[in-house]
């Protein structure tokens, strides 16, 4: 009866070879490259598969002791318990933590930093932020060639715009327009909105409606759900992080900053480099920027730096706080 | 920021998963694995002055994963099932080869999440509580062999979703 390889490289990785069974199974490993690599694939799914389990099995288990719900249709049912979410977050990340950093080691674990920075961020509450275009590949080559009257509307500028964030839900985008008119669009979580300078305000049942023309929204790293986006780098990204700047022995109070490295991998969508600059202890982050990110037929490359902590009013993110109670209301 | 130190991190964390799965498949136990992969990390962090950037990167890392994965089977002599160092020699040039196949487990999660409950089970209790497969069989009265071939099973679907989810990703 002839032997199955496979199933012997599978009992070698489970522990289950015999002693006897090692000397036929090297010599096959070694009498053909096919063979070598056949054991290499099945160890690479056997390796990747224990860091995922790991990671399945800690995610889970904090989501079933900290139950979070969010339903989408109603203001009272929506709501992500506030002040356990934080909790949640660090409790998850001390999991991973304690299942990825084994001991006192000098390794960069970057994607457990990764989500230090992420918990570290769900901490704070409202966050504001200023926008800055550092470059921008206008249309791409098939918008340019299209003619006048059948190239898209410009969208609003987001250059000098002001992000106001509260969570990863609730967001208040506020863009100037070139005529110096304000265009605000939001989230309250439940729904989404649009203020223009005048006219009707709309409003949406989706919380997505008014995110569409936000950069990194169709790949889930929507500028606007910071937290999404953080999450999206541990999937599609290499990260790495610089190392931890010694204690400040010169009196200077500006806390000592890290910069972490995203560069997206072959086969996702996305911007080609993300840099996050953070608060070395506190793990604020302080700017983000989004290098060579698609928006449209564009490429931005987008700066996003943290200018106020200070909390804003309880309705900042309903429409409502951001116009005249007279002005018409559409809801779409 | 020092910039070796940036660029040695850097280039870890590319090859980290083929250094990982290869001295994975020789050292077996996963705690093991993890202690002989910070050795090696610190290892490379340490002698990167003498790494020859004109050459591949992630060949220097398993040349000094070899050496460490050495060191730890002079240790731990109670490991049953240890290959001669002519085969580990040669699986380091096969890892070395494996950088798009470990790529393309970055669609790992996809599959694992069409897998049943079942399926699921038998892999947490592999993986995340780390039993063998005659540990498993006394947990659910089933035999090591049942398990041992249902744990195959498992992976071959997995593999195969991979390789599937892979090509349609090219074709798009």
């Amino acid at each position: 009866m002839s032997t199955d390889w496979n199933q012997q490289i599978n009992r070698y990785l489970d522990d289950e070879l015999t002693t006897a069974e090692l000397p036929e199974f090297q010599e096959w490993l070694l009498s053909d490259e096919n063979h070598r690599t056949q054991f290499a694939e099945v160890a690479l799914l056997h390796n990747q598969l224990h860091g995922h389990m790991l990671a399945r099995t800690a995610i889970e288990s904090v989501e079933i002791q900290y139950p979070v719900v969010v339903a989408k249709s109603s203001s009272s049912a929506w709501w992500v318990s506030r002040r356990l979410a934080p909790f949640v977050a660090i409790a998850g990340t001390l999991l991973l933590m304690l299942l990825f950093w084994r001991g006192d080691t000098v390794v960069i674990a970057a994607q457990a930093e990764l989500e230090k920075v992420i918990a570290a961020n769900q901490l704070t509450e409202d966050r504001t932020y200023v926008l800055e275009v550092e470059s921008n590949d206008l249309g791409g080559a098939r918008q340019r060639r299209r003619p006048s009257d059948e190239q898209r509307p410009p969208k609003p500028p987001l250059n000098g715009a002001r992000l106001f964030v509260r969570g990863n839900h609730q967001f208040v985008l506020q863009r100037v327009l070139d005529n110096g008119d304000t265009f605000l669009t939001g989230c309250d979580g439940v729904s989404s909105w649009s203020v223009p300078h005048k006219g009707a305000v709309r409003v949406s049942s989706d919380p997505q409606e008014f995110n569409r023309d936000v950069p990194g929204h169709e790949y889930s790293m929507s500028l606007c759900q910071l937290d999404d986006a953080l999450k999206q780098l541990n999937v599609a990204y290499d990260i790495f992080v610089s190392p931890q700047e010694p204690g400040d022995t010169d009196g200077d109070e500006a806390e000592a900053t890290r910069l972490l490295v995203a560069t997206k991998r072959k086969g996702y969508r996305g911007p080609q480099r993300v840099e996050i600059t953070y608060q070395q202890n506190s793990r604020l982050i302080e700017q983000i920027r989004f290098i060579d990110m698609p928006y449209g037929e564009d490429r931005l490359t987008v700066r996003m730096s943290l200018t106020d902590l200070t909390p804003l009013s309880q309705d900042f993110f309903q429409h409502t706080a951001h116009h005249a109670p007279e002005r018409k209301v559409i809801r779409e | 920021m020092d910039d070796r130190v940036l660029m040695a991190t850097k280039q870890w964390t590319l090859v980290q998963p083929v250094v990982s799965a290869f001295v994975g498949a020789i050292v077996r136990d996963f705690a093991a694995r993890d202690d002989v992969l910070q050795e090696i990390a610190v290892a490379i962090l340490e002698s990167y002055d003498h790494y020859d950037a004109s050459r591949p990167f992630q060949a220097w890392a398993l040349g000094i994963a070899r050496n460490h994965i050495r060191i730890y089977l002079r240790r731990q002599k109670s490991d049953r099932l240890t290959f001669d160092e002519k085969v580990i020699a040669s699986l380091a040039d096969t890892f070395d080869g494996m950088t798009e196949e470990a790529r393309a487990l970055d669609r790992l999660h996809v599959c694992v999440s069409k897998l049943d409950t079942k399926a699921l089970e038998l892999l947490d209790m592999r993986y995340s509580q780390d039993l063998k497969p005659a540990a498993i069989a006394a947990r659910i009265k089933s035999t090591p062999n049942n398990i041992a071939k249902a744990l195959q099973r498992i992976r071959d679907v997995l593999r195969d979703c991979v390789r599937k989810q892979t090509a349609a990703e090219a074709y798009e």
